[in-house]
């Protein structure tokens, strides 16, 4: 069985006016319909109102179908004595990591989830100190969040779900107010995460570059599904990306853009050395 | 000479234990009418130069001149000075706080103490030039999207009518498509009023694309200062100080290092340029003229 099953799942936006009537509806999720298994690193694509962070809500059970199913770890998020366990198991990560801080030192940081899920007080350091490790973070376990840079505090912010043994975290745009660094450091961390540890990681973004190492990118636009695949076959439909706002790596572009002038390129060139590869058999 | 830094030091609660030297003899001129990318990654000492710009702090030593004149000096009035450079900080949507956009926009010309109609002039004209129309005046900023509330903020800079806008990482959260258009409205400005642009920035792409100079700073030194393409040319000394270079230009090396040979005066910095030079060295191969 899959880790995350979400069957169907529609979810609408309500506005209200002034005496409470619904005055508009707008549709963020229609018929999405998705299973995720447990260890796979799964990107998720897509631009601003696509509907890819409403997705990532459902899976952590921050907000509730309007129509359809979603089963984690094969708990129903819509059953209100899940949603705990379901909190544990599917750990969610935010974009502003100043809005995730909250105690005055990292390993406090780090603790908050453990302890609040009843861990008894010498495994909370254990998983302290091992949470750290993994997220490579041990040396500044003293030090005060708010001296920490972008990177640092989205990798504290990890740790802080992982302490909590989760099968699954779930990061919502974790980079998007981050410099380069600060974005290779988390990528980096997720990554090992999902080697090593096994965690399934579902990463929202709208960089494509940080998709291109995934097992699978889904992508978003307008509440559906559009494309899902490796990413390879994803990011070979160059023109639908592009007219759904996206990007598509620029060895990809290049390639597509020589191939319908003529020169014969191979499908799905994804990185620098690729192209540089293939293009090195035109000039022999 | 517009804008110029003279040997500009800066250094923050200097005598104490956290004393921290941001901006070490920074030199440069900005002419009116450029458009200066200015690079560097956290900590590198970008964001301290821009408050030097237009004196939200006051170097440690050495000057900044505004047409030759220290903005230091007592003579000077702060007031003229800030809204004769605009200043549009990172997340500028987080500072709208009026209860429309109309009068949010003409918050700048009111402090300049404008009369109320040539306040509203000007924060007319300033989102028409953003591309918001009248149907936006009487929203509350907060009904607007991320992008457009981006395009408010920096509506409300333009209605003080600067002549340098300094632009602190403005496509900074936005997706690709909020992220082209932002900066194809900041491109828009700098061609059709002739408006000094500074675009600070951690992404090299973004750099390639719009700027004409770059200036690279690294642990508050200018590291590199020239024209885009030049500057970009030093591929590896960018990548040791964590900046990297457009994707392009890597490919483009990684092919000479291979011992394809390419024109010295090829356009390397955008898709486009690289196209058409890659799709040459192929044709030209096949007609024989290698």
């Amino acid at each position: 069985m899959a880790l995350i099953d979400i069957h169907h799942l529609f979810h609408s936006f309500y506005r209200y006016n002034e005496s409470g009537e619904v005055a508009g509806t707008k549709e963020a999720l229609r018929d999405v319909t998705l299973s995720i298994e447990a260890g796979t690193f799964v990107a998720v694509l897509g631009h601003n109102g696509s509907g890819k962070s409403t997705l990532a809500k459902h899976i952590n059970a921050l907000f509730l179908p309007s129509k359809g199913q979603v089963l984690v770890d094969g708990r129903d998020t819509k059953d209100a004595a899940n949603v705990l366990l379901i909190r544990r198991e599917a750990g969610m990560v935010f974009q502003n990591p100043d809005n995730q801080m909250i105690a005055n030192v990292v390993e406090e940081e780090v603790a908050f989830g453990p302890e609040n899920i009843g861990v008894p007080t010498e495994e909370i350091w254990e998983r302290v100190a091992d949470s750290l490790e993994r997220v490579g973070m041990t040396a500044y376990r003293m030090h005060s969040p708010d001296r920490l840079s972008g990177g640092q505090k989205q990798r504290v912010a990890i740790a802080g779900i992982v302490s909590m043994k989760p099968q699954c975290i779930i990061l919502d745009e974790p980079t998007a107010m981050l410099d380069p660094v600060g974005r290779r450091e988390v990528l980096r961390t997720l990554h090992e995460l999902n080697e090593k540890e096994k965690i399934t990681i579902l990463l929202i973004t709208h960089h494509m570059d940080e998709t291109i190492d995934a097992d699978r990118v889904i992508v978003m636009d307008d509440g559906e599904v559009v494309l899902d695949d490796v990413p390879r076959e994803v990011f070979a439909h160059v023109d639908e990306l592009r007219s759904r706002g996206l990007d598509v790596p620029v060895p990809t572009q290049l390639a597509y853009e020589l191939k319908k002038r003529g020169l014969e390129l191979p499908e799905g060139i994804l990185s620098e050395e690729e192209f540089v590869d293939a293009y090195m058999k035109l000039c022999k | 000479m517009m804008i110029e830094f003279r040997n500009v030091d800066y250094i923050y609660e200097p005598e104490t234990p956290y004393e921290m030297h941001a901006v070490k003899n920074v030199s440069f001129s900005i002419e009116a009418g450029e458009f200066v990318g200015l690079l560097g990654h956290t900590g590198s000492g970008k964001s301290t130069l821009i408050e030097l710009f237009n004196g939200l702090l006051k170097p440690s030593s050495g000057s900044v001149l505004f047409h030759g004149t220290d903005i230091s000096s007592k003579e000077v009035s702060m007031k003229e000075i800030r809204s004769k450079i605009g200043i549009v900080f990172q997340y500028p949507e987080h500072q709208l706080f009026e209860t429309t956009v109309l009068r949010d926009v003409c918050f700048g010309p009111k402090n300049m103490g404008l009369p109320e109609e040539e306040q509203k002039e000007r924060a007319k004209a300033a989102l028409t030039s953003v591309g918001l129309d009248e149907s936006y005046y009487e929203m509350s900023p907060f009904e607007l999207s991320g992008g457009e509330k981006r395009r408010a903020a920096i509506a409300g800079v333009l209605a003080m009518e600067p002549e340098a806008l300094i632009l602190d990482e403005p496509s900074a959260g936005l997706d690709p498509r909020g992220r082209d258009e932002i900066l194809g409205l900041i491109r828009k400005l700098w061609q059709e009023r002739g408006l000094t642009v500074v675009l600070v920035s951690h992404s090299m792409d973004e750099a390639a694309k719009y700027a004409q100079r770059v200036i690279v700073m690294h642990e508050g030194v200018k590291t590199f200062d020239g024209p885009t393409r030049e500057v970009f040319t030093h591929a590896k000394e960018l990548s040791e100080i964590g900046l990297g270079v457009p994707s392009t230009v890597r490919i483009f090396s990684m092919l000479r290092e291979r011992g394809v040979a390419f024109p010295a005066d090829i356009d390397e910095l955008s898709i486009d340029g690289a196209v058409q030079a890659l799709l040459k060295r192929v044709q030209d191969k096949e007609g024989g003229h290698v």
